[in-house]
């Protein structure tokens, strides 16, 4: 029970504060629906990243993966979300399979520009190519063919909210089990040394792809999440200049921690929904404050607020060692 | 100088606590390597290197920086292909095997770099092992270095030299391989911890069969039952009398 309560704890306060701010701030449920679909995008990329240390310049493509296919199922073929919603996993899952053994392969430099190159080719691919099924920039429009859903309607922004703190819930559960399970640890082992791992036995081969397919079927969740919320899709969501906001999300937050992908949306959502009210350029500020954290908080903002915590309860510690 | 091979005359037996395999030295080779030719792109590192490893051994690899004793290891380990010649373990030709595929076979190989994970802790870095060998028996692995269980929860990169050894010795003895190769285990550490590992390597050799790289000499005439002397990515020397052994008689051919 204990073990259990470990693991629920984090998510569960996490998911609650969420729902606290909705309450006190009713004008900003869309963008608390955001941050939630985002920092599934961005714990996708903290598997690749923070986890296995494997930079990638093509994240929107695995997003816009799980956002076409339930796009053009919705657009075309069905209107049941929930089925858009296991095609895109499905999809997510189709894509790790088959890119990762090719892409894993390549190391540092040459997987961050694969992945940029697939990301290129992708936006063509929805803008041009495939312009009869995608529409090309003038994107898919389907909210009035989608079918209400039993228990929410995931068709209504209220509803769609409560379904994303579902969602999170559950993500936030498992990726907190990852962090602490074997699997999560022989992650972070082969980040720092590869080779050590294969003499203790492990196909490092496997876990790498293992962990590449994680994250494509988790980029196609949150991809599906937009499709659904906003009942539209566009190539916008594929277009690689889009990589550096995982990337700046992901350093923002901390890299390879439970919590970090989700402070890390909050701060790089945040900075850009308030500096915009202010100024038109809000990437100078998220700039400014990118480079300050890669110099100065390399933990991001959840290490830092873990460093001071340590810190508080050492002196807690120390000043309750010299009463006694 | 290389024996020629016979019939085993000890055998793998329980111990008294039923807990351990004992093994006992015997003339059934574990390793053999043929005639092992290696480079590294065009530099030519090793030219037909051949040895013989039986059950239960301490052998010693000696030899001056650059001699390939490290090439040899990683080569044996998997981790190097060869240009030519073939490695038998157990018989078995893993010459073409990738090096967790070697691990997983018995065959463990310690790093000269003494490189553990340092942002996880020793318990973490103990599952690491364990979860690839399936052996969580950590009892029998921490027997031979009690001081690692009063560190479990230190990360790695805050453990001393010898600490770092003990946890990679314990960590590659999970899944009881029956042949450890051990790439300078006591290179940069002090005297006092030598000693320990020292008694270490004795209780390790009861249940594995162990090749050493080691540039300790009164160490290696303390520990081997056998020498080998590499120079020039060439074996020049096998010493198998004791006494020449304590008598470091090897050192002449380095």
């Amino acid at each position: 029970m204990d073990k259990l309560s470990r693991y629920l704890r984090g998510p569960l306060t996490l998911v609650v504060l969420i729902v606290i701010a909705r309450y006190f701030f009713p004008n900003k449920m869309t963008f608390l629906v955001e941050i939630t679909t985002f920092s599934i995008y961005i714990i996708a990329n903290d598997i690749l990243y923070g986890y296995m240390g494997m930079v990638s310049f093509g994240q929107p493509f695995y997003l816009g993966v799980g956002a076409y296919a339930s796009a053009i199922y919705l657009a075309h073929i069905g209107n049941n979300i929930l089925v858009a919603i296991a095609l895109a996993l499905l999809m997510g899952l189709i894509a790790g399979l088959i890119l990762g053994p090719a892409f894993i392969r390549l190391r540092g430099d040459y997987f961050a520009l694969i992945n940029a190159a697939t990301c290129a080719m992708g936006l063509f691919l929805v803008e041009k190519i495939l312009y009869p099924i995608t529409r090309g920039d003038d994107g898919l429009w389907y909210r009035s063919r989608m079918h209400a859903t039993p228990l929410l309607d995931l068709r209504k922004p209220d509803q769609f909210f409560w379904f994303a703190m579902i969602v999170l819930f559950v993500v936030m559960i498992w990726y907190t089990w990852l962090d602490r399970s074997a699997m999560g640890a022989s992650f972070r082992a082969i980040k720092v040394n590869e080779n050590k791992m294969k003499f203790l036995g492990y196909d490092t081969f496997k876990i790498r792809w293992t962990g590449y397919t994680l994250m494509c079927i988790l980029a196609a969740l949150a991809g599906s999440m937009y499709a659904i919320n906003y009942g539209f899709v566009n190539p916008s969501i594929t277009e690689p200049a889009r990589a550096a906001e995982v990337l700046v999300a992901t350093l923002l937050g901390g890299a390879g921690s439970v919590y970090g992908p989700f402070f890390g949306t909050f701060a790089f959502l945040g900075l850009k929904d308030l500096v915009s009210t202010f100024v038109s350029r809000w990437e100078l500020a998220v700039g400014v404050l990118t480079i300050i954290v890669c110099f100065k908080f390399s933990g991001g903002v959840w290490g830092t607020i873990q460093t001071i915590g340590a810190k508080i309860r050492s002196r807690g510690k120390a000043s309750a060692q010299s009463a006694t | 100088m290389t024996r020629k091979s016979g019939a085993a005359t000890g055998s793998l037996k329980p111990s008294e606590n039923g807990k351990h395999v004992m093994i006992e030295k015997s003339n059934e080779r574990i390793l053999e390597v043929k005639e092992l030719s290696v480079s590294y792109k065009t530099l030519h590192v090793l030219f037909d290197v051949s040895l013989e490893i039986q059950t239960g051994e301490v052998v010693v690899v000696v030899g001056r920086n650059g001699a390939g004793k490290t090439t040899l290891f990683r080569t044996v380990a998997g981790f190097l292909k060869q240009d030519s010649g073939t490695i038998l373990f157990k018989g078995e030709d893993i010459g073409h095997l990738p090096s967790y595929e070697v691990a997983l076979k018995g065959l463990k190989y310690i790093q000269q770099d003494k490189h553990v994970f340092a942002d996880l802790t020793v318990r973490e870095n103990l599952e690491l092992g364990s979860y690839a060998t399936k052996d969580y028996d950590w009892d029998r692995v921490l027997e031979h270095f009690p001081k690692l269980k009063t560190l479990m929860d230190r990360k790695g990169g805050n453990l001393s030299g010898g600490e770092r050894q003990m946890l990679l010795m314990a960590q590659s003895l999970l899944g009881k391989p029956e042949l450890v190769l051990m790439d300078e285990p006591t290179e940069g550490l002090a005297p006092h911890v030598i000693e320990d590992l020292k008694g270490a390597f004795k209780k390790i050799s009861e249940q594995s069969t162990l090749v050493i790289i080691e540039q300790n000499l009164p160490l290696t005439a303390e520990v081997a039952h056998r020498v080998y002397a590499m120079k020039e990515g060439k074996i020049v020397a096998e010493v198998a009398d004791k006494k020449e052994i304590q008598d470091l008689a090897f050192e002449k051919y380095l």
